[in-house]
């Protein structure tokens, strides 16, 4: 297990190459995680940007927790020291659900559509319990 | 049920000045029903991806079964407690008690 499966992620490299190049990349680096292949732009658009002149994605990682929430964005990639970057980053921002620990934010609707975000309960200076539970009906 | 259990101790909540949610990945539908029919005096959160599940442990997978348990945080934000092992019939009563020992404790 890689460093950053340790922290629980899955690692995907991202470019605007097609399959066949990265298949050939991963083979001949010997990569032990997966290269996506964006060749409409469209992760690309949406996350990195374009370096104009040169028709690829710009340099960026980005750190996405379990919920879908963003965590990290590093726009300032080092390419020698990045793994190890990467990994500290991961470990500073990943939410630790552990006592002691702090929150992490969320936001939600109820049965009424009504939304709760825990920051916005904490500045009414409340307590918050979180109770799940499997199913509405099944057993409650 | 542990709904239930949380409902008939709403009044000891309001005393230890706790927002109280049930969470699952049913719809707002679903909730709606369910709190009518249960006469639930709290929310429940709409939770059909499983998002609030799995950045809080009680969930596995975005397709997963949320399991049993409860997260409860300080008016700080601090996570305070963490209960893997709820029993649905006394779990109002337990986070209750756990409030009454937080006050003695400070």
């Amino acid at each position: 297990m890689s460093e950053i499966e340790a922290t629980g992620s899955v690692l995907f490299g991202v470019s605007v190459d097609d399959v066949e190049s990265h298949q050939r990349f991963k083979a001949e680096q010997k990569f032990g995680f997966s290269l996506l292949a964006d060749t409409e732009f469209e992760v690309s658009h949406q996350y990195s940007g374009i370096i104009e002149n040169f028709n690829a994605s710009k340099r960026v990682t980005f750190i996405i927790d379990k919920a879908g929430y963003i965590r990290a964005i590093d726009r300032e990639v080092n390419v020698k020291t990045h793994g190890e970057d990467v990994v500290a980053l991961l470990k500073e921002v990943l939410p630790k659900i552990e006592v002691g620990q702090p929150a992490p934010d969320f936001i939600a609707t109820d049965g009424t559509g009504k939304t709760h975000q825990l920051s916005e309960l904490l500045k009414e200076k409340k307590n918050v319990v979180l109770s799940f539970y499997p199913r509405d009906f099944g057993r409650g | 049920m542990q709904v239930c259990s949380l409902r008939d101790e709403s009044s000891s909540f309001e005393k230890y000045e706790a927002h109280v949610f049930g969470i699952t990945s049913d719809d707002a539908d679903s909730h709606q029903k369910f709190s009518a029919e249960n006469q639930l005096n709290f929310p429940l959160l709409v939770d059909t991806g499983r998002n609030l599940a799995l950045l809080y442990g009680a969930a596995n997978a975005p397709d997963g079964s949320i399991q049993r348990s409860a997260v409860i945080i300080d008016k700080t934000g601090k996570i305070i407690e963490i209960d893997k092992k709820v029993n649905a019939s006394t779990h109002g009563a337990d986070l209750v008690n756990f409030f009454k020992t937080l006050e003695t404790s400070n």
